[in-house]
């Protein structure tokens, strides 16, 4: 049953139950199966019921996804909370046999109630869903109210999300924590955060917030402050201490000790594995140390949250670069490779020799920062690129001693993928940006660069990025004096350690299926190496996946509901949108980090950002509107 | 300045102000239970409910935390604003039917019928939480910290007497009477929805009446960083 009979989903109606007519999941505009052929007899939430087989018994569909409903219900208005709760009990009874005439008007009368006059938007638009059963399938409804024999339970698979915890890779409770700071319980907020983080204090100090860049809140004013609340409650919330767990499953191998290699490790360990972590560094955090500089992410932090799970049972040996992933798989029974993207892209710029004096790939000069070589000291640094890593070297230039910096931009400012916070402070300490420019040429002086030729662009179509494509203008050629140049135009894998076993993607990164598996038996790949350079969070969920990839693989019984997975991957973009109406939404200033005020900046890797205030974060978290929305899907 | 009308009578209001305050400036009452002038609103009673009609499209709002808008026009009467709020307080009614403030509503608006709630003192309009957190600034009341991960906890109004000072604030502004505060022989008790406590009193050093609770005193002295010996006698004997 690929297809609907029936729709009221997106205000749609779309009824083919007389004429016998079904409606394709383009028309009702929700998929209709998941894990691509797996059957769905009815889909019931925020925005409707879709109805794909006619012989599901609507009224235990209705009991079933409104018990859901109100275990989400906050309670802040009585009307949605009673009202909720109400026609629970009343669907109860009507499933149970043990309804009376008129049940199914009462519960239309407390729904059309719920439907305009609630706090937020949450009940009234969940229950929309069983206003539509109460209308369209009336008759179902009214010989439920007759004695009957309890129906059947309906088998269901329920989702609760909010536009900003479907952006979250690692799906963060975000609404449930910023509830408990607004209570000024710091402790449960650190708890419910680790439940499925494994680097709170990491990702509080340096996540790349993809939840608040879907925050609803975001077009009413500003999207809710949601990383620092998180790291809020790593500041001020204790947790319960670690105890080392004791672990009896087969040793798993992991490559890398970055946040993919350390959230693989950590779930290992949940699921009873005993995790060993081959490390080329010395210390903790892979790219998370070298990659991200120490005035925005400090080792201590990175070392409080790897230590914990060290502690927990993870082995780690630093210094233990694998020069082949063959020479460890084999001792092991499976094999999670995580050593992410650390080689640069090459760079075209004519005259650019590799490592040579004054010419730099970008993470290498991180790299060399954080392994504290020195680097020799330049006055005019130019950095090439718009990421992350562009914005990271030019202020690690400036505390480096350079007295100027300019980084060169093929695009415009809006177009820079690097976050705008990071591009407001680079502006604050007075980097200078030449946008819509491209290098074309080094110039060698004597042992050293001494100019950069530069060509200005213009804008295209949209390339396959979707982002316009920059064009060179002719004859548009300048000059810049530098005495050294830095390039951050992307990140690749080292592939030379995955030997002929390993299939690659025609980019180079490692190919694999949703749980990590490579085309080698036993052997899995999660983070940066499968995704190309990504956030940090992308890299936990990845670890996750793949440390759950390997129970599937070793263990027979293994509890991971592949399912239910599924289903959230499905309806993952429908759960992305925003469901509230930001019209009559109060504006609610929101609370700014506090800055450090740096007095001087060579050789300063103090952390910029400061930690809110508890009034500061109480304050902020009243911000949240919790978007929950809950989606149930029927089966057989 | 921020024009708009209400009931059809035009009117000027400040930006950032709510409607029912716009209302009020001009003296048009709006009915309403968990509001108070001295809060933030919580919004949660529903009973102030009003029509608004903005660029054409119509909807129902509580106007005690609704922004005033260029341009809107609000009916405080019209025959939606009466249906939700009739039924809001048809609500409130279910829950509490003997708060006079309650009582009156329901006499005002003819509601004789319950809908099959639990009945309970408390309403959860979340007067006691602000009052609390914004005005005494001890923040000892959790409410209703629902969602996702907080699934079994809700609607509930707790207080945490740890940080309690005895105060009496949120038995003041509850506008049903389901927390109330009672002193005898030293000992002042708190009544809350579901938790009792008690909190011994200090005793006047002249006339020996119990006259506050030790907590409150500590708390005085905290705030002020007076000396011990200003707080030893009750108000009378000062």
């Amino acid at each position: 049953m690929t297809n609907a009979i029936f729709s009221t989903w997106n205000d749609k109606l779309l009824d083919g139950r007389s004429s016998n007519t079904t409606f394709t999941s383009e028309q009702v505009g929700l998929p209709l199966t998941y894990a691509e052929d797996k059957d769905v007899n009815a889909i019931i939430g925020w925005s409707g019921i879709v109805l794909n087989n006619e012989n599901t018994n609507i009224v235990s569909l209705a009991c079933e996804y409104v018990k859901a409903v109100s275990m989400i219900t906050c309670g802040e208005c009585s009307i949605g909370f009673h009202g909720v709760k109400m026609s629970e009990d009343i669907l109860n009874n009507l499933v149970q046999g043990t309804g009376s005439a008129g049940d199914a008007d009462k519960l239309l009368y407390i729904i059309e109630n719920m439907k305009s006059n609630t706090k937020c938007n949450f009940c009234s638009s969940a229950m929309k869903a069983v206003h539509d059963c109460l209308v369209y399938f009336k008759n179902d409804f009214e010989v439920a109210s007759s004695p009957h024999e309890p129906y059947k339970k309906a088998s269901v698979i329920v989702n609760v999300s909010a536009p900003c915890v479907e952006a979250c890779p690692i799906h963060q409770d975000v609404p449930g924590y910023i509830n408990l700071i607004k209570n000024g319980r710091y402790d449960d907020a650190l708890e419910l955060i680790k439940r499925n983080n494994p680097l709170p204090e990491c990702s509080g100090n340096a996540c790349m917030a993809s939840c608040e860049r879907n925050c609803v809140r975001k077009d009413i004013d500003k999207p809710v402050a949601i990383r620092a609340l998180k790291r809020v409650a790593c500041e001020y919330g204790t947790s319960n201490p670690v105890e080392p767990t004791k672990l009896n499953g087969e040793k798993v191998a992991i490559i890398g000790a970055g946040p993919a290699g350390i959230a693989a490790a950590k779930r290992l360990i949940s699921l009873g594995y005993r995790p060993v972590i081959f490390e080329m560094n010395n210390g903790y955090g892979g790219m998370l140390s070298t990659g991200i500089p120490e005035y925005r992410l400090p080792q201590e932090i990175i070392n409080k949250d790897y230590n914990e799970i060290i502690k927990l049972g993870a082995e780690f040996r630093g210094n233990t670069p694998i020069s082949q992933v063959k020479d460890i798989s084999g001792a092991y029974k499976a094999t999670i490779i995580c050593n992410g993207a650390t080689l640069s892209r090459p760079s075209n710029i004519e005259g650019w020799t590799e490592n040579d004096n004054g010419m730099y790939q970008g993470i290498h000069y991180l790299k060399s920062v954080y392994n504290k070589k020195i680097m020799p000291v330049s006055e005019h640094v130019v950095v090439v690129g718009g990421g992350n890593t562009t914005i990271d070297c030019a202020r690690t230039a400036l505390r480096q001693g350079a007295t100027d910096v300019t980084i060169l931009y093929r695009r415009t400012m809006s177009e820079m993928p690097a976050y705008k916070e990071e591009i407001d402070a680079a502006i604050k300490e007075g980097i200078k940006f030449e946008f819509l420019t491209i290098p074309v040429k080094v110039q060698r002086g004597e042992n050293k660069v001494v100019e950069v030729v530069c060509q200005k662009i213009e804008l295209g179509e949209p390339d396959e990025s979707g982002r316009p494509r920059p064009i060179p203008i002719p004859g548009t050629e300048y000059t810049i004096y530098c005495d050294k140049i830095l390039s951050c135009i992307g990140e690749l894998p080292d592939t030379s350690i995955y030997g002929s076993k390993i299939n690659l993607t025609d980019d180079g990164r490692v190919l694999t299926d949703k749980y990590g598996a490579t085309s080698a038996k036993g052997i899995f790949a999660a983070g940066d190496c499968v995704n190309g350079p990504s956030s940090m969070a992308e890299a936990m969920a990845s670890g996750k996946r793949a440390a759950e990839g390997v129970d599937l693989y070793l263990n027979k019984n293994s509890k991971i509901k592949q399912s239910k997975q599924e289903v959230f991957d499905t309806y993952h973009q429908a759960f992305l949108e925003k469901n509230v109406d930001e019209a009559f939404n109060f504006k609610m200033e929101k609370q700014e980090s506090p800055v450090a005020e740096l007095t001087y900046i060579r050789d300063n890797y103090e952390q910029v950002e400061k930690v809110l205030s508890k009034e500061q974060a109480e304050r902020e978290a009243e911000r949240c509107i919790k978007c929950y929305k809950v989606m149930m899907i029927a089966r057989d | 300045m921020v024009k708009l009308t209400i009931d059809g009578k035009a009117i000027e209001s400040k930006e950032g102000k709510t409607i029912i305050q716009a209302a009020s400036d001009n003296n048009i009452v709006i009915p309403t239970l968990c509001y108070n002038e001295e809060l933030t609103p919580t919004g949660s009673c529903r009973v102030c409910v009003v029509e608004v009609i903005a660029d054409g499209v119509s909807t129902l709002v509580s106007s005690c935390d609704t922004p005033v808008k260029e341009g809107i026009e609000v009916y405080t009467n019209s025959e939606n604003a009466i249906k939700a709020r009739k039924y809001a307080i048809q609500m409130l009614y279910s829950q509490n039917s003997e708060a006079p403030a309650i009582r009156a509503l329901a006499g005002k608006y003819n509601i004789t019928e319950k809908l099959p709630v639990e009945e309970s003192e408390c309403i959860g309009c979340g007067r006691c939480y602000k009052v609390c957190s914004e005005v005494v600034e001890r923040k000892c009341i959790d409410m209703s910290v629902g969602g996702l991960s907080n699934m079994n906890e809700k609607l509930s109004v707790k207080w945490n007497f740890d940080n309690c000072i005895a105060c009496g604030a949120c038995a003041y502004v509850c506008p049903t009477h389901a927390v109330s505060i009672h002193d005898e022989d030293g000992v002042r008790t708190m009544i809350t929805p579901n938790a009792k406590h008690e909190f011994s009193m200090k005793k006047c050093s002249d006339c020996g009446k119990y006259y506050a609770p030790n907590v409150q005193i500590e708390w005085m002295k905290e705030k002020t960083g007076l000396s011990d010996d200003k707080f030893d006698r009750c108000m009378d004997c000062r």
